[in-house]
């Protein structure tokens, strides 16, 4: 490897103690698409499964100005320290109620969602998993529940680019999609099928009993990871839906209902005003959208990308 | 009390504000790190959107790297989606009361500000449309409003007892379809207050804006009841932006309004807010380098509190206004903090119900996190 | 009391009339007959059908009286002006003056 080869070292060619002691002093930052992500992590159980999910990602150093600060630490009380809390804050602030130790890792992926939600109104944020191919990008945004992160982990191993399971960053005035992508988190028996249909892929551990259930975060592929600098124009977008034995159905909807659901799932469409709107009725128009249901994971798959690898682009 | 090592945070901190504050450009020649912190403290400080603004206005915004540039754009959308906000709410609370047409209708506070284009409004975080009406007009005003579909906010019965009986306000109403808090006034302080402005004088000197239904204060009001506002009726979280728009409107008024000064203490005076524009007058010029007349400064001595008073009050405001250092907690900050806490429910409730209110409010603090409005 | 009194445009034979706001304050899209609105003023985004659409960008560009409208909006759509029709009308156009779409004259 030569000396001048550009760019910042990966989170995981760092040694695990030395990641360790800094991630504890608070001097690692990751950089996740376009925020510089400043952790503080003082709960040494979560240091190697994190170190592992964001391998592949830019570590940086030194003082720079950081997207959020985000601190994770035990609560002062007394008791087993098994069953102590840990309390999330970014900048000083904590956004929520301390949680179960036991949740940390989970906690802090929360948080960090959080944080970005509550400030970068630059972009539209929709609530969407975004995945590119062929130089287009799809979103699937969906409520709760409705198996678009199961979805999205599996497109992800089988040739799509992971842009994000939970944030698709729309750039007004531009009609194009953001990368930022971190672990994916999977609930529930979604987690044994997608280690069934995905066995290479690196899962952190199974956390049971937070609010959403059981939850597992999937690590991002390295090429995902590698290009998060390179924004997709949208072209597809599907409405997923798991239903347990249907046959699969992909059934075109019109542009009109199409910019009122992407409007209901877009986090601050209220606060971008005449933008947003600009930039949802761009995607509706742009995109040839859809409803999906299925049940079976693969051929679901196969569905879009056939559909992907079908359209003819000028 | 305080560790040198709290002190020369809290220093830091208050230079750091400070710079930003008076020269909003130059933060384009900060050092990486310089930047980071000063986007997280004035972030705390709900002073981001205003900097953006500032240094849009400079032209210096390209020249900062990309996280800065993302932080600052997200802070001025919020600040001028919350603006826009808040003149649709009025702009809907003329048109329910277009039958009532004969009451005044007096903008306060941010919407004030926003509706006159006051230099203060510019990226301002605006919270709650704050409305003042005569007394005598509250009830009818309150059922139009009701029958028009704003409702009041859930209160418990202690608090809406609180609210209607010792304050100056209804509990706040929002309309159903919309999450904007509208708070209506009678006067600009509790009726059981120690300071006792008399409202007809207020509404006396009202300025109409031609087109929209509305009025403002006078100018040596709308500064006279930001003071009030800050050193005898806040709860203190927002302070340092209080005092900011203090002196934005001071340096305002005092270059675009004939005769303000001449007017600012007497006015102060027959309002019976003498105190707090001492306090007003005395930490904008030293904290804010507001541009005071010295014969200003020198009649508002009329109105010094005891030595000892002032001695506590200079320690503790600054400590008090300015936002805590993000990574490290000052126990002399949140001491500060709610001895002002203290002062500020004392000035607006006689002790026996201060003791009653105070405690009851901790439990509810108790049972219900709050959480931040934004980041 | 020197406050201002809102604006009311004539009104001479005591009949309220609707009057559409600006074209300017509005952006739209139309996708197969349905209608995606946004109102500047307001910042609010509105889901229109046909008959809604017709009623704010055409017929309303000019004061009208409830049975005047419902007129025309039965000859636009060609079907008879009944009372249904004229109550559809009536809650719609008050609707829209709740929402700042239309101004009462």
């Amino acid at each position: 490897m030569m000396a001048s080869e550009a760019g910042p070292p990966r989170v995981g060619a760092l040694s695990s103690a030395e990641w360790s002691e800094r991630l504890a002093a608070g001097r690692v930052g990751v950089r996740m698409g376009p925020f510089d992500v400043r952790l503080h992590v003082a709960v040494p159980s979560i240091h190697a499964p994190l170190q592992a999910l964001y391998a592949d990602h830019p570590m940086l150093d030194g003082p720079r100005v950081y997207s959020c600060h985000a601190d994770l630490r035990h609560t002062r009380r007394l008791g087993r320290p098994a069953r102590r809390n840990v309390r999330f804050t970014v900048d000083g602030i904590a956004p929520h109620e301390d949680m179960p130790g036991a949740q940390a890792l989970a906690v802090l992926e929360w948080g960090v969602n959080l944080a970005i939600a509550m400030r970068f109104h630059g972009f539209l944020m929709l609530h969407a998993a975004v995945l590119e191919r062929r130089g287009r990008a799809l979103l699937l945004p969906a409520a709760p529940g409705f198996g678009k992160s199961t979805l999205c982990a599996a497109l992800a191993h089988r040739n799509w680019r992971l842009f994000s399971d939970e944030f698709g960053l729309l750039v007004p005035g531009t009609g194009s999609l953001l990368p930022v992508p971190r672990p994916i988190s999977l609930k529930n028996q979604s987690i044994e099928v997608f280690r069934s249909f995905a066995p290479q892929a690196h899962l952190g551990p199974v956390i049971p009993n937070t609010r959403k259930g059981t939850v597992a975060h999937v690590k991002p592929p390295a090429e995902s990871v590698a290009q998060s600098e390179l924004a997709a124009p949208a072209a597809w977008v599907v409405f997923p839906r798991w239903v347990a034995g249907v046959p699969l159905g992909l059934e075109e909807i019109g542009r009109s209902e199409a910019f009122m659901q992407i409007a209901t799932n877009a986090f601050n469409y209220e606060v971008l005003g005449s933008a947003a709107y600009e930039a949802v009725r761009e995607v509706a128009a742009a995109s040839r959208c859809f409803r999906l249901v299925y049940s079976d994971l693969q051929e679901a798959v196969e569905a879009l990308t056939a559909l992907a690898d079908e359209d003819d682009f000028q | 009390m305080t560790s040198s090592n709290e002190t020369a945070s809290h220093e830091a901190v208050r230079r750091c504000v400070i710079a930003a504050l008076r020269d909003p450009a130059g933060i384009a020649r900060l050092t990486a790190g310089e930047l980071d912190l000063t986007l997280r403290l004035m972030r705390r400080a709900q002073l981001l959107g205003r900097l953006a603004w500032h240094v849009r206005a400079a032209g210096v915004h390209e020249q900062l790297p990309r996280t800065a540039r993302d932080a600052l754009v997200g802070a001025l959308r919020i600040a001028e989606a919350k603006a826009h906000e808040a003149r649709w709410e009025l702009d809907r609370v003329v048109w329910a009361l277009r039958d009532e047409a004969q009451v005044p209708l007096i903008a306060m506070k941010g919407c004030a500000y926003l509706m006159t284009g006051t230099p203060n409004a510019s990226g301002r975080l605006f919270a709650d449309v704050d409305l003042l009406v005569p007394e005598a007009d509250l009830a009818r005003v309150e059922s139009r409003l009701v029958a028009h579909g704003w409702r009041g906010a859930e209160v418990t019965p202690y608090d809406d007892n609180y609210y209607r009986l010792w304050t100056h306000e209804l509990p706040p109403m929002s309309h159903v379809e919309r999450e904007v808090e509208i708070d209506l006034h009678h006067n600009v302080l509790m009726r059981t207050a120690r300071f006792k402005p008399d409202a007809s004088l207020l509404l006396a000197n009202a300025r109409a804006l031609s087109g929209t239904g509305l009025a403002v204060l006078a100018p040596t009001d709308m500064v006279l009841h930001a003071m009030t506002h800050l050193f005898a009726g806040s709860e203190m979280p927002d302070a340092l932006r209080e005092l900011v728009d203090i002196q934005d409107l001071l340096r305002h008024f005092g270059a675009h309004e004939a005769g303000f000064w001449e007017r600012f203490w007497p006015r102060a005076v027959q309002l019976d807010l003498a105190r707090p524009a001492f306090y007003g007058l005395r930490y904008a010029k030293q904290l804010l380098d507001a541009p005071i007349p010295a014969e200003v400064l020198r009649a508002s001595q009329s109105a010094r509190p005891p030595a000892p008073v002032l001695w506590l009050m200079d320690r503790l405001v600054p400590r008090a206004l300015f936002p805590q250092h993000p990574d490290r907690h000052s126990h002399a900050t949140s001491f500060a903090r709610s001895l002002l806490f203290v002062r500020v429910h004392w000035l607006r409730m006689p002790p026996p119900m201060l003791a009653r209110h105070l405690s009851y409010k901790f439990w509810r603090r108790l049972i219900q996190p709050r959480e931040p409005s934004s980041a | 009391m020197p406050t201002d009194v809102p604006e009311r445009l004539d009104c001479p034979d005591g009949v309220p009339r609707w009057m559409a706001s600006d074209a300017a304050d509005l952006l739209w899209s139309e996708w197969d007959g349905e209608y995606v609105l946004f109102h500047k003023p307001s910042g609010k985004t509105h889901f229109l059908n046909e008959s809604a659409w017709v009623l704010l960008s055409d017929i309303l560009r000019e004061p009208r009286d409830l049975p005047a409208t419902t007129l025309e909006l039965a000859n636009r759509r060609g079907v008879a002006p009944d009372e249904d029709l004229s109550a559809y009308v009536s809650s719609l156009v008050l609707r829209f003056e709740e929402l700042g779409l239309t101004r009462r004259t």
